[in-house]
């Protein structure tokens, strides 16, 4: 192991990043750390790491107390909050500045049925059975998870109570002005339990911060969640994430991951069918412009009957920006009358971009429907040709033509808000947006 | 635009000698064809004779290749020009097979489509109300249902549908030179006589029409002018309506046999 190497391991050290969760939790953090210092960091010959190259973890320190904060960086932060841009209209919303939750109102929460506690307050009845933290579809040398193990320091804990179904969506806005931070979600739906949740990281101009998320979601029996994830941080900034997804019997987990921001984005999301006609939607799009590295990394998981899951993914890239889909299907044995279908369609904008894509079925069992495919070019010259012949102009073609691709995918989002924002934010990225935003009606 | 002065004495477009070919096989050949302002023309032949090559080189397909020849349209270069440039001239294609654009809305496109040309032509964008009413008249017309208006462009339409679309779309955009490229294939009866009504309220002085088909039926309905037989990449015969009745009944055999190159 080289020195470089052991400077971003060392900076993980719980030792250096006390957590006042009491023995247990602390005795935990060392073992993850130990267990990490066997492992080292991933590299893109470990299993499931292959996109992006994570050697970026190697040469920083990742902790917050090494970075400095910049009161320009804080005031982004006041003025985001008070101009309340982001908040949507419908929603509950919740902010988490740097790491630490904010005020907001628990009673309107709670009349929904809706609990949400600190990580730190509920720190010992979580512990000890650390185990609960990870969802059975971890394997015990998952690298980014042991370090955000190691680093954690508070989190949200969110249960809805058994059928309950909130009638407003719940938005977490995460705003960062600068270090590290490690925020740790853990959202439980009790049976016939209905949430919709939008999760949204934003970060200050020029901040350099450094985000390692891991959420653990457990979907109980005929429980519905939607949730939504919205990715535009600064361009200086790095979001590394982990998301696992237990669904019960009859249960429902829909996810939407817009990726548009930061400097390297990595969304690695597993999802395990665990009951009988469990169900999940995911769709995902990241736009990497501008040297931008954005990745999408699925794993489900049928591991039972009459399973269902459906993965619609869709990728750009322009301006040496890179992207990738990463999308395995295992259906276990017994996982009888599964079906999976998996779809990755990518768009290269310009020559010098790249996108990688791997669709993978792994099945175990007979009796089962998947299909997959994954596609990556240019625009279509037919379609291009055919706007140019009606007078459109190349930037407003292309441009329109991007949007419709990228649309695809943010039609399929439930919140018209959200739906329009997204919308607004992917001409924004296309030449012409003044022309092109006469399109969004 | 230059050369204002010349516009209205020479003819609309001119063709001449043009050659070219796509993925090193030739398919015009020396093609000649001039259409004078307001006139219909009608451009048959058997399949493969280089018809659809030639209103898709004029419309600015860049697949093909011109190695010889050239094109005056309204006594310019119009191969020098890029595919917008051509709409923005005046001119329209009507497509063989039109396109299913997933994602872009009819209207937006046929508003974008409107106001580029009007732009060119150095007048103001077109008001939203003003722009919507013509769209709905255009629309009845081609008897086309409301739910066109908030449909994709010819996504999941049947095949009249799509034609229908081309019309409409030309009937909004009013262009100087329409070439409608087998606008009469794949429709029944019904369709054939609502896109040739279509086509008929286009026609006037300052238009003008170059139908591409295979069949004379759609003739009946939209009488030419003129009618030109295509082979070989050439035209081999040209003659007024009498022709086309002439080339049903005999096929194109007892021509395309005096050409065959010994």
């Amino acid at each position: 192991m080289s020195a470089v190497v052991a400077k971003g391991l060392a900076s993980v050290n719980p030792q250096l990043n006390p957590l006042s969760g009491g023995a247990n939790w602390n005795s935990y953090r060392d073992a993850a750390y130990q267990r990490l210092l066997t492992l080292g960091l991933p590299t893109p010959r470990d299993d499931g790491y292959k996109y992006p190259n994570l050697r970026v973890l190697e040469r920083r320190d990742l902790r917050k107390s090494s970075q400095e904060h910049d009161t320009q960086h804080e005031a982004w932060i006041k003025d985001t909050q008070a101009q309340g841009v982001l908040k949507l209209d419908s929603a509950l919303c919740i902010y988490v500045v740097n790491g630490q939750i904010q005020a907001h109102d628990s009673q309107a929460l709670a009349a929904q049925g809706l609990s949400l506690q600190s990580l730190k307050a509920t720190l010992p009845e979580v512990l000890p059975s650390t185990a609960d933290w990870a969802a059975p579809t971890d394997k015990p040398d998952d690298r980014l998870r042991l370090m955000a193990d190691c680093l954690v320091e508070d989190g949200l804990v969110l249960r809805v109570q058994a059928h309950r179904a909130l009638d407003r969506p719940l938005h977490v806005i995460y705003l960062a002005s600068a270090g590290g931070h490690y925020p740790r979600l853990r959202v439980h739906l009790e049976t016939h339990a209905q949430l919709t949740l939008v999760e949204e990281y934003r970060s200050a101009p020029k901040s350099e911060t450094f985000t390692l998320a891991v959420t653990d979601i457990a979907v109980d029996h005929a429980a519905q969640l939607t949730h939504i994830r919205l990715q535009d941080l600064d361009a200086s900034s790095t979001l590394l994430e982990e998301v696992r997804v237990n669904v019960a019997e009859r249960g429902v987990y829909q996810h939407h991951a817009h990726s548009f921001g930061a400097g390297l984005h990595r969304l690695d999301l597993g999802v395990r069918l665990g009951g009988a006609h469990a169900q999940t939607q995911l769709y995902g799009l990241f736009m990497a412009d501008n040297n931008r590295g954005l990745h999408l990394r699925t794993q489900v998981t049928h591991a039972a009957v009459d399973t269902q899951s459906e993965q619609t993914y869709r990728g750009v890239a322009s301006h040496r920006g890179r992207g990738s889909y990463d999308g395995k299907v295992i259906v276990e044995h017994g996982a009888l009358r599964s079906s999976s279908k998996q779809s990755s369609r990518n768009l290269l904008l310009t020559k010098d971009a790249e996108i990688d894509t791997r669709p993978q079925l792994e099945i175990y069992t007979d009796d089962v429907q998947c299909s997959h495919g994954a596609t990556t070019g240019t625009l279509d010259e037919n379609m291009l040709f055919y706007l140019l012949s009606r007078g459109l102009d190349q930037a407003t073609a292309r441009g329109l033509l991007t949007y419709a691709f990228a649309a695809d995918v943010v039609r399929k989002v439930p919140l018209s808000a959200i739906q329009s924002r997204l919308g607004q934010r992917v001409v924004g990225l296309l030449p012409d947006a003044a022309l092109l935003r006469e399109f969004l009606g | 635009m230059t050369t204002h002065d010349s516009t209205h004495a020479a003819p609309l477009l001119q063709v001449i000698d043009l050659t070219a070919r796509i993925h090193g096989r030739q398919v015009l050949n020396g093609l000649n064809l001039t259409i004078g302002r307001g006139e219909v023309h009608a451009i048959m032949g058997p399949n493969g004779s280089g018809k659809s090559t030639l209103s898709q080189i004029l419309a600015g397909r860049a697949d093909y290749e011109v190695i010889g020849g050239q094109v005056l349209y309204e006594g310019q270069d119009l191969l020098a020009l890029a595919p917008e440039e051509r709409a923005r001239a005046g001119l329209f294609l009507g497509f063989q097979y039109p396109v299913e654009i997933p994602g872009v809305n009819n209207v937006y496109l046929l508003k974008a489509a409107l106001n580029a040309i009007r732009k060119a032509k150095g007048l103001d964008e077109v008001d939203a109300f003003d722009f919507l009413n013509l769209v709905r008249e255009k629309m009845r017309v081609m008897k086309m249902d409301e739910s066109f208006l908030s449909r994709a462009v010819n996504e999941g339409f049947s095949g009249g549908e799509k034609k229908r679309n081309e019309i409409l779309q030309m009937l909004v955009l009013e262009p100087t030179l329409a070439l409608l490229d087998e606008t009469d294939s794949g429709l029944d009866i019904d369709a054939l006589k609502i896109v040739s009504e279509g086509v008929n309220t286009l026609r006037g002085a300052n238009r003008s029409i170059v139908l591409v088909t295979h069949y004379q039926r759609l003739l009946s309905y939209i009488v030419p002018d003129f009618v030109h037989v295509l082979a070989g990449g050439r035209i081999i015969k040209s003659g007024d309506r009498s022709l086309a009745l002439e080339l049903e009944s005999r096929g194109y055999d007892w021509l395309t046999e005096q050409v065959t190159p010994a």
